[in-house]
């Protein structure tokens, strides 16, 4: 007789030390695992809840100016910086790391910052605004001679270049500031002993000194106008003010007042919009070129950061018109039922840009046919006021006079998400950082908001088994995303009153208007003519030059 | 059962050096020109390239998946057990003595009988890990213990009558069915909660996907109650009287009761009748038991008759019949089929597959009546709860040796046993997920698409005629502003359309209603002509008429879509729901007689 039973030995099945992983076997038949599809049914339920439930996107108010934000940069080579333009006329520079405010320039122009750039490859940046004039900055040069001297000696050039903008303008600031207030040691006094201040300083060289000093100098405290908040949400950092010590490089004298500025991405060249557009070079005093067509303003004026040559720039005649810098002319014009606000060039389709207009929608266009565009966004409820391209062009954010950012996939219609705050109010500019992990906002209440760009995203660094477990809810979410509970609870967002009343307002009306044209259809006579794309629907024309 | 387990215990191979050959075995199949199973081509399903393209990679990454599942799972597959006769053998003749002498020492310390003669008979639960044992005596005494170490866990006198016993969602915790009421015990033995929806008790089956707590009680109820929230989800009166017998069909949670009046019935907390009702014995069913995959079933009944049956088809498989009545009744992983009868457990091996002649095994017991049987997942071991005590056998080859370590295990930490206990919670199913076929979950209902599409267009056509109908007033009541050449050109385009494809019944049925507009506009048409006497009013009356005729047009057309939707509906019932063939033969074949029956009533 033969018999085999199952016997099984307890060393076989479990971990000989504690340290070791645990024997895990597997049985993938259905019948040790019964339910598998309704089972995975309830984890996605339950992993679209999880998205919500971590859904709180809002990472930071940079607070510091006293009027309303109207223009954001970003340096295309420093993740950190961040370039913010008031209606009063103040510039700031912002580390996003630390949150605070580096650098500022009160009276950087009379009257509003209309658009400040940063110069690729460089320490500097651009600011124009409506006192007709454009100024460029070198946060690194505000530093007193001896200052920068002692800087170079201690540091070394090698050193020096590897600090990014940001720290490199706060550097500037610091030393400045240093000097200028050498005799006020109160501060440090109050947060360290004397004795520990000389040990420090014994390990620490002169350049980390002086980043130190910055957070402990709570001396300032009288001088500043706000606190700024760390991320683990202690208020450690002061924000600082160098009144009237800050003069720009150079300033160039337009004609208008300027509406925005960009730069070209590889020559040193830029572009500035008023009622002309006009193609500056940084060594000459006047522009090397103006071109116009027909409109009276400008709003804004873009660089294709791909086709490096070619321009874009929306006016108040409703019009899009396109510029190419190597024939110095317009090549293509469109008229648009409403005005265009903003446009922004996609990073990664040279061929592809997105027009925030004031009829509430973003339209994708592509630049070989401008007669109708390839996608409308909906969603906003009033005009949206700025649009950005994420840096791998897969995602756009849009701000708008409804006070809210709303982020759309390239490839639809409706909004993956919208974010508002109770404080905030109308969002004029918005900015994808650089990194794709990051939103900022600039709004009418005075503070740069940084958001999440996926709500629910953690931040910070996280173990490989939440990653792919993470990943795992986000594939399920996926799969199970067109199903009614998971969808209900995806889609679940809580609107502003405010919001929500003007959004079934205009639903109303778009039902109406729909009708109506449904009853022109029957009565027209020749209904399939009376039909119009609702892509080619806002285009009013297109002229070729 | 397993099919591939199976054909392994028909031809048992060594787990040695299975690698090796495995990978070879595999390349020289794909050399034959055998494509490998991920390669398969998708079909050309969508428009889009860039969908399609997706949809391939999808399909892709999928049937790669599946392969290196079920590579992963052979390579840590382990060996089932097995009893081969050798010679003149039979291993009829094995006892459960000389097996302990052929086994070795673990196995033989599974043999064992509590000697309990005072307080049964015993019901039985293995819990969910398989490593502690509850046993119920009919007399109050209740007791836990790990059976494979011997270690006492818990033991109580209950001073009333226990019907049965039965483990929680794990071991922690147990339930069992009193005189009165049920109460739920933790591992202490100490009493946590006592369940006053459920009075008089007499079987108890827990759903671990669910967390339903049933019972069968007196007075014909049937109670559901969620453990994890303590709600009593449902409570039918199945006026079928006490259930003799009480299991569930693991694959799809459904309830099984055995009856007085010869039939099993099926059901779900959702439904207050039964789902199934099948006449399985022709006296009342004392026991009843369903395989682990779902898919069969046996029945004992008073007629001294053993009923496989086939429950995705509700078929008989076989009949086997034994000397005096079976009282209990289970069916093992890999579908040993353990009968009891007084002085008796047999166990039939692979019975549902293919007819036996004679038992596998078989185990003179000390006693007239064996109250349960149940097999110890993950062994090959018998519990079996009889009038004098508790007794263990070994059956080679009955349990399934592959358990998975993220269900109940019996190797699992306190750490992962707690883990569990969360993932179980978060992963609770809804009770209104049990159905007979719980894999409709995740497929396309096809029939509710077609139903909107039918509901969309009657939709519009609706809103289109409230609007004609709308304007129609309107210009009768404002000043006549008709485009008479505009309207008769629609009329005459969709007179066009409906003698196209209208039936001559609702063509008889335009005519006569627009007879009838004709009479009553011509009277009208008439006493206006008096009173005004200008041809505005003829011309407006005209316009009145054709749309009227253009309401009745869209009329049809709302016919047609409603005799459209209840052919789709027919032809719906018509096909089963489950369209797997095997597992819907009955129903479809009873349904299309009906309908058949009914077309040739419908004159020609």
């Amino acid at each position: 007789m033969k018999v085999k039973t199952i016997s099984r030995s307890v060393q076989e099945h479990s971990r000989s030390r504690a340290s070791d992983n645990h024997v895990m076997r597997r049985n993938i038949t259905t019948t040790h695992n019964p339910f598998q599809r309704a089972r995975e049914y309830v984890r996605a339920v339950n992993a679209a809840k999880i998205d919500r439930m971590f859904a709180k996107p809002f990472v930071a108010a940079l607070d510091g100016h006293v009027d309303g934000v109207y223009c954001l940069a970003k340096h295309p080579w420093d993740l950190n910086a961040v370039i913010s333009g008031s209606a009063d006329g103040e510039i700031r520079i912002w580390d996003l790391a630390s949150q605070q405010s580096v650098w500022t320039a009160q009276q950087a122009h009379q009257g509003m910052v209309r658009g400040t750039c940063a110069i690729p490859k460089s320490r500097r940046f651009l600011s124009v605004g409506n006192d007709r004039l454009v100024k460029v900055w070198h946060p690194e040069q505000e530093m007193t001679d001896s200052a920068a001297h002692r800087s170079s000696d201690n540091a070394g050039k090698g050193k020096q270049s590897r600090l990014s903008f940001a720290e490199r303008a706060r550097l500037a600031a610091l030393e400045a500031q240093e000097d200028n207030d050498s005799n006020d040691e109160s501060g440090d006094e109050r947060l360290l002993g004397d004795s520990d201040r000389e040990a420090e300083e014994k390990e620490m060289n002169d350049e980390d000194q002086a980043l130190y000093q910055y957070g402990s100098q709570q001396g300032f405290l009288g001088k500043t106008r706000g606190l700024v908040r760390n991320w683990d949400g202690t208020q450690t950092g002061i924000e600082r003010h160098r009144l009237g010590a800050v003069q720009p490089v150079a300033t160039f004298q337009g004609e208008d007042s300027f509406s925005a500025v960009d730069h070209h991405r590889n020559q040193s060249v830029f572009a500035t919009s008023s009622s002309v557009i006009s193609i500056w070079d940084i060594n000459r005093s006047q522009p090397i070129k103006t071109m116009e067509w027909g409109a009276d303003t400008i709003n804004t004026v873009k660089f294709n950061q791909t086709e490096v040559d070619i321009l874009a720039s929306c006016g108040t005649d409703r019009t899009i018109i396109l510029y190419d810098l190597r024939t110095q002319s317009p090549l293509t014009k469109v008229v648009t039922s409403l005005k265009t606000n903003a446009i922004s060039w996609n990073p990664m389709e040279a061929f592809t840009f997105a027009a925030a207009n004031e009829d509430h929608n973003v339209y994708l266009f592509d630049m070989r046919n401008l007669s109708r565009s390839t996608r409308i966004m909906k969603g906003h409820v009033s005009a949206v006021l700025d649009v950005d391209y994420s840096p791998t062009g897969e995602e756009l954010v849009t701000g708008s006079y409804d006070r809210t950012i709303r982020i759309f996939s390239k490839n639809d219609h409706l909004s993956r998400d919208m974010y508002h705050g109770r404080r905030m109010q109308r969002v004029f500019c918005v900015k994808y950082t650089m990194d794709d992990n990051f939103i900022l906002s600039g709004s009418d209440d005075g503070n740069v908001r940084i958001w999440k760009a996926r709500a629910s995203q953690k931040l910070g660094p996280i173990r490989n088994k939440e990653k792919s477990k993470q990943e795992y809810n986000e594939k399920l979410r996926n799969r199970y995303k067109h199903l009614p509970e998971v969808r209900r609870v995806l889609n679940n967002r809580s609107v502003p009153s405010s919001v929500s009343k003007a959004l079934n307002k205009k639903l109303t009306m778009l039902k109406s208007e729909k009708r109506r044209e449904e009853n022109r259809k029957i009565y027209a006579k020749n209904p399939d003519g009376e039909h119009k794309s609702e892509y080619k629907k806002s285009i009013i024309q297109v002229t070729h030059k | 059962m397993d099919e591939s387990s199976d054909k392994s215990l028909a031809k048992p191979q060594p787990t040695a050096n299975r690698g090796k050959s495995g990978g070879k075995a595999v390349g020289a199949r794909r050399k034959a020109g055998k494509p490998r199973n991920y390669q398969k081509k998708t079909p050309k399903l969508l428009k889009n390239k860039y969908a399609q393209k997706k949809l391939e990679y999808d399909d892709i990454t999928k049937r790669q998946a599946a392969v290196k599942a079920r590579v992963a799972t052979s390579y840590t597959a382990e060996e089932a057990g097995y009893m081969v006769a050798e010679g003149a053998e039979d291993t009829l003749e094995v006892t459960q003595d000389k097996l302990k002498e052929l086994v070795d020492i673990n196995t033989a310390s599974k043999i064992f009988e509590l000697d309990l003669p005072m307080t049964g008979p015993f019901a039985l639960d293995y819990s969910p890990d398989t490593n502690m044992l509850l046993i119920g005596g009919q007399k109050g005494h209740v007791a836990s213990f790990d059976w494979r170490k011997g270690n006492l866990r818990s033991e109580f006198q209950v001073d009333e009558t226990v019907h049965d016993v039965h483990w929680l969602h794990n071991s922690t915790l147990f339930a069992t069915a009193q005189k009165k009421y049920a109460y739920i015990y933790n591992y202490h033995g100490q009493e946590v909660h006592c369940l006053r929806g459920h009075v008089k008790p007499r079987q108890l089956e827990f759903l671990p996907f669910h967390l339903l707590l049933v019972s069968s009680c007196d007075f014909s109820r049937l109670v559901y109650q969620d453990v994890s929230i303590g709600e009593i989800v449902a409570s039918f009166k199945t006026n079928l009287g006490v259930s003799r017998a009480m299991v569930q069909n693991p694959w799809n949670a459904t309830i099984n009761l055995a009856h007085n009046n010869g039939t099993v019935t099926m059901w779900s907390p959702t439904v207050a009748k039964p789902l199934v009702k099948m006449l399985c014995h022709r006296s009342p069913v004392d026991a009843v038991a369903v395989d682990p995959t779902g898919h069969y079933m046996a029945t004992a009944g008073q007629d001294n008759k053993v009923n496989l049956w086939d429950i995705r088809t509700y078929k008989k498989l076989n009949t086997y019949d034994t000397k005096q009545a079976a009282t209990a009744l289970s069916i093992s992983q890999r579908g040993a089929l353990a009968v009891s009868s007084p002085y008796l457990t047999c166990v039939w091996k692979n019975s549902f597959k293919e007819a036996q002649a004679k038992p596998y095994m078989q185990c003179s017991m000390s006693t007239d009546y064996i109250k349960t049987l149940k097999f110890c997942p993950y062994e090959d071991v018998l519990g079996v709860g009889h009038s004098k005590g508790f007794s263990s056998l070994v059956i080679p080859g009955a349990g399934d040796p592959n358990f998975d370590s993220y269900m109940p295990n019996p190797f699992n930490t306190r750490k992962q046993r707690q883990e569990r206990e969360v993932q179980q919670l978060l992963e609770k199913l809804r009770p209104d997920m049990i159905t007979l076929d719980p894999t409709f979950i995740g497929t396309l209902n096809e029939k509710s698409d077609e139903r909107k599409e039918l509901d969309r267009k009657k939709k519009d056509l609706a809103d289109r005629q409230a609007r004609r109908q709308k304007r129609s007033q309107r210009s009768t009541r404002g000043a006549p502003k008709s485009k008479p050449m505009r309207i008769e050109a629609a009329d005459a385009s969709s007179g066009d359309e409906v003698s196209d494809h209208e039936t001559t019944i609702v063509a008889g049925d335009h005519q006569s209603k627009s007879d009838e507009d004709e009479n009553v506009t011509a009277d009208t048409f008439t006493a206006k002509k008096k009173r005004k006497g200008r041809n505005s009013t003829l011309r407006k009356l005209e316009t009145q008429r054709q749309r009227q005729s253009m309401d009745s047009r869209s009329n049809r057309q709302v016919e047609r879509l409603d005799r459209d939707q209840q052919r789709q509906d027919r032809k719906m019932r018509n096909t089963p729901y489950n369209t797997d063939a095997a597992q819907s033969d009955q129903p479809r074949a009873a349904l299309s007689r009906f309908y058949k029956g009914k077309r040739t009533n419908r004159p020609s």
